[in-house]
This record gives C-alpha cells, sequence and structure tokens, in this order.
C-alpha cells in the first residue's frame, strides 16, 4: 500500500529525512513519532508527491514518486485524505459545504455530493452544524469537519498531522474513536503525533523519527 | 464547468468592494469605448451622406459644341468612381440662376453670361475624393474647359480629419480597453490572494490545475461581463436622450453595439485575469 525504499528529501542543502525505508500495509493503523522538526510532516507531505523526495522512491498505492506525472497527481490525492493540526477549514462556508467542496472540486454530480456529505456529517456526528459557520464550532467538531472532509472521497490512506494537538483530552478521544472507526472499515492511516501520552492509551505500530532518521 | 462557476462567483463575490469598484471601473472604461465607437460611425455616416452629394462642375467654354461636350461627358463618365455626368446647357444653368437668386440679376444683361458645364456626381460607396480628383485631372488643360469647381481639395480635407479622429478613437479605445484588462487583472489576483486557502485545500483534494485556473478565470470573466452589461444598459439609455439631442444618433446602432460591450468586456475580463493568474498561483503553490 505505502513504501519508502530508501528515501532522502533534502532541502536548501539541508537534510530532513534520511534515508527512509519502510511499508504500511493495507488496513494499517500507523503512528508517526518524534519531536517538533523531526521531520514527521515533511514523511505525509512525501505521501502527497509534494514535493518529491531527492533520493529514493515513494509508493501510494498503484503511483510512484519516480514515475507520476504531475498532471496524474490530482488522481492520486483524491484517494488521500488529510487532517491537520490547524484544520484548514474555510471559514466563509458553512460546514456542509466545507465538507462538499472537497468532493465538488473533483466534478462529482451534484446529488450524490450532498448524499455522500450528508451522510458523512452523521457519521462525525455533526449533522446539527451542518449550516453553521466553522468559527462557532469548538476545536474538537472542528477538527471532525476536517475529518469528513478527508474522508469524503473514500480515501485508500488518512494522513493525519497532529490531528489532536489543539484539543483536550475528550475531543482527542473523541477524534480516535472516529480514526479508528475509520480504520477499522479498511483506510490506512498515518498519523504524526508527539503526544506520548495518546499512543500509550491507545498502544499501535509506531515510527519514530529523530533528526530525519527512523529510530529503530 | 458548473461548478467551475459556482467557485468563480464565490470567489469574486469575496473580493466585495474592490470587485464591485473594479466592475464599476470596467463598466465605466468600455463605456467610453462604446461612445468612441458610436461616435466614429456617425463621423463615418456623415462623411458618407456629404461625399454622396458631392458634385464637381465643369464649366465649358462658349465655342465648345454640345457635340464636343457630349464627347467629354462620355470620357468622364468611364472614371471609376463617376455614376452620372448631365449636360447643363447655357439655357438651364440660366433658369437654375433665376431660381437661386430671383430674375432681377440676368434681366438686367442682355446676354446669358453664364456658361454650359457638365455635372458630375459620384458613387458614394467608391473613393470620391480619388475620383473627383481623377475627374479634374482628367479635364484640366482640355482646350474646350473654361474653369472646373471641384470638391477634391476639401474632400481631402474631410478625410484626413475623419482619419485622424478615428484615429484618435482607436487609440483611446485601446487604451481603455488595456485600463480594463488591468484592472480585471488586478481585482483576479486580489481573488486569488483572498481565496488562497481554497486553493490549498481544491490542491489538497485532488482538483487539477485545470479547474483551479478555469475557476478564477470566469471571476474575471463574470467581472469583465457585469462591466459590459452596466456599459450596455447606460448605452442603450442614454440612446433616447443622444437622439433628442441631434437627428444622426436616432440612427445610431445602439444593440450592436451594446452587444459588442459585454463581449467585449467578457474576452477583457478572460485575458485580465489570465495575466495575472498563473504567476499568483505559481507563487501560492511555492
Amino acid at each position: 500500500m505505502i513504501e519508502f525504499q530508501h528515501v532522502w528529501f533534502e532541502r536548501e542543502g539541508r537534510t530532513i529525512l534520511a534515508d527512509l525505508d519502510f511499508e504500511v500495509a493495507r488496513g494499517e493503523f500507523v503512528y508517526v513519532l518524534g519531536q517538533t522538526g523531526s521531520g514527521k510532516s515533511t514523511l505525509l507531505r512525501l505521501l502527497l508527491f509534494d514535493p518529491r523526495p531527492t533520493q529514493g522512491v515513494v509508493f501510494v498505492g498503484e503511483y510512484d514518486s519516480a514515475m507520476i506525472q504531475d498532471r496524474q497527481i490530482p488522481y492520486l490525492r483524491r484517494r488521500i485524505g488529510f487532517v491537520f493540526q490547524d484544520f484548514k477549514l474555510l471559514r466563509d462556508r458553512t460546514v456542509f459545504e466545507n465538507v462538499a467542496f472537497a468532493l465538488s472540486v473533483t466534478g462529482t454530480k451534484g446529488s450524490e455530493v450532498k448524499n455522500r456529505t450528508l451522510k458523512l456529517l452523521s457519521r462525525v456526528d455533526l449533522m446539527h452544524k451542518r449550516d453553521e459557520k466553522p468559527t462557532s464550532l469548538s476545536g474538537g467538531e472542528q477538527q471532525r469537519v476536517a475529518i469528513a472532509r478527508a474522508l469524503i472521497n473514500e480515501p485508500y490512506v488518512l494522513l493525519a498531522d497532529e490531528p489532536t494537538a489543539n484539543l483536550d483530552l475528550e475531543s482527542t478521544e473523541r477524534v480516535m474513536e472516529i480514526l479508528n472507526d475509520v480504520n477499522a472499515k479498511g483506510t490506512s492511516i498515518l498519523m504524526a503525533t508527539h503526544d506520548i501520552g495518546l499512543v500509550e492509551r491507545h498502544p499501535l505500530r509506531t515510527l519514530t523519527l529523530d533528526h530525519g532518521a527512523l529510530v529503530i | 464547468m458548473a461548478r467551475a462557476l459556482r467557485e468563480g462567483a464565490f470567489a469574486l463575490w469575496h473580493t466585495g468592494t474592490v470587485g464591485a469598484l473594479s466592475a464599476l471601473a470596467v463598466g465605466a472604461s468600455l463605456l467610453l469605448v462604446g461612445l468612441f465607437a458610436l461616435m466614429v460611425d456617425a463621423a463615418q455616416g456623415l462623411s458618407a451622406s456629404v461625399k454622396d452629394r458631392v458634385e464637381v462642375d465643369v464649366y465649358l467654354k462658349n465655342r465648345f459644341s454640345p457635340n464636343s461636350a457630349e464627347q467629354l461627358a462620355g470620357l468622364i463618365a468611364e472614371i471609376s468612381g463617376v455614376s452620372e455626368v448631365t449636360y447643363v446647357d447655357k439655357d438651364a444653368a440660366s433658369k437654375e440662376f433665376r431660381t437661386l437668386f430671383g430674375d432681377n440679376l440676368l434681366d438686367a444683361l442682355s446676354t446669358n453670361p453664364l456658361p454650359a458645364s457638365l455635372r458630375v456626381r459620384f458613387d458614394s460607396s467608391s473613393d470620391v475624393t480619388a475620383a473627383a480628383r481623377a475627374v479634374v485631372d482628367a479635364v484640366e488643360g482640355n482646350a474646350g474647359v473654361e474653369s472646373i469647381d471641384g470638391g477634391e481639395l476639401w474632400l481631402s480635407g474631410l478625410d484626413q480629419a475623419l482619419d485622424v479622429a478615428t484615429g484618435v478613437a482607436i487609440f483611446l479605445g485601446v487604451v481603455l480597453c488595456v485600463a480594463c484588462a488591468f484592472a480585471v487583472s488586478n481585482t483576479s489576483k486580489l481573488m486569488v490572494l483572498a481565496q488562497q486557502e481554497a486553493i490549498e485545500v481544491m490542491h489538497l483534494v485532488g482538483a487539477t490545475g485545470a479547474f483551479v485556473r478555469t475557476t478564477f478565470l470566469i471571476g474575471g470573466a463574470l467581472q469583465g461581463v457585469i462591466g459590459g452589461v452596466l456599459a450596455a444598459i447606460v448605452l442603450l439609455m442614454s440612446g433616447g436622450v443622444m437622439g433628442s439631442w441631434f437627428q444622426a444618433a436616432a440612427s445610431f446602432p445602439l444593440a450592436q453595439v451594446a452587444f459588442g460591450l459585454v463581449l467585449l468586456g467578457l474576452v477583457l475580463g478572460v485575458l485580465g485575469s489570465w495575466t495575472s493568474l498563473n504567476r499568483v498561483l505559481q507563487a501560492i503553490a511555492s
């Protein structure tokens, strides 16, 4: 499903990731652990092929970073969901519009966009907030909207970059509950975090980064 | 396409007052372009109407026989652009004079002093100035010709004035069109910058570059069309007022010019946003 083959990434002469070599199987839930600046976010961005590795190859499904053409990248991204620490919700649109947006810009029919959006809002328990703007929601609710948006294209991989960093314990547990539910339905998840407590409460496979290198 | 249209309208709407002012500026500029077009059309209509009435009178010497005059008339009639050559004999000239100035002047004279002449008229769809000059060149120096009353000099002046007026109108029109494209280009930049987060999300969720670009091109096109429609409405409304000021305005092709302004707005809107989009989108991507 996901494979890093001796991947290096450098920026402005500085090594950000060094010789990463690992696989993540279909349906696996993996933590990417490490301190701030250890390269966790860059690792996740490499899975979107934005940017591409300086050396080595990243495989995601049937695509690989060495062979994929720029015009194919949007089609890969439709199969990858991405959740950010700061949610990246559009403040001038409602909850419904934020979730529907991700599907509508890919050219899906209006009726299907509506059905799938409502279904996902129900799944993250936010149907009652569908007409509200993100600014009126709590952090936990905003992250659930972001998760719904990430799932709307039915991705086979969900990438989550510190999704619980700004949340209280209760909201964190609600988000983890949703992510576990998503994972149980077959979606692979790579979640970057530096919250050791969360990892201890929900023990799973971990990839630990230290200064861009995997710690074995 | 419908999605891109909706997103484009959304992006334009979110530029708020700046977008509205920019559309107004585009409308005002396009209105001026429309007025210039009407002025050029009116000037050309006036010129055609003047040229339609142009005639060259070739006055003949008294000893020139009617047969020789007919031969000369045949020669003139062959010149390109000449539509009619009429022989006006001395009696007919006298009648015309009496009609215009009364009987008193000629009655005071014992003989008719007015010469016979050839009256040359022209086809207004041809180059009347050149045809008049050709007629003058053909008869000048002819032994039977007393004098020529030609209109080629002032016609040439009219042509030059028209050329200058048309040139100035076209130049100002082009300047205004560039100003329109510039206004749309700046608003497009604002649209893109205001929607920076949305663009980032579009890229992340797999929108193609073409979709993103089309969205903002449509935003620019909408702005141009809104400006064009505003200009067209004002132009159509002012058509009645202009008609009451001067008669020629009644025949202005207002509907065609109004439609042309909307089309021009669309084209300038697309061009304006196209020029700024690539740079701004690349800057955001990096």
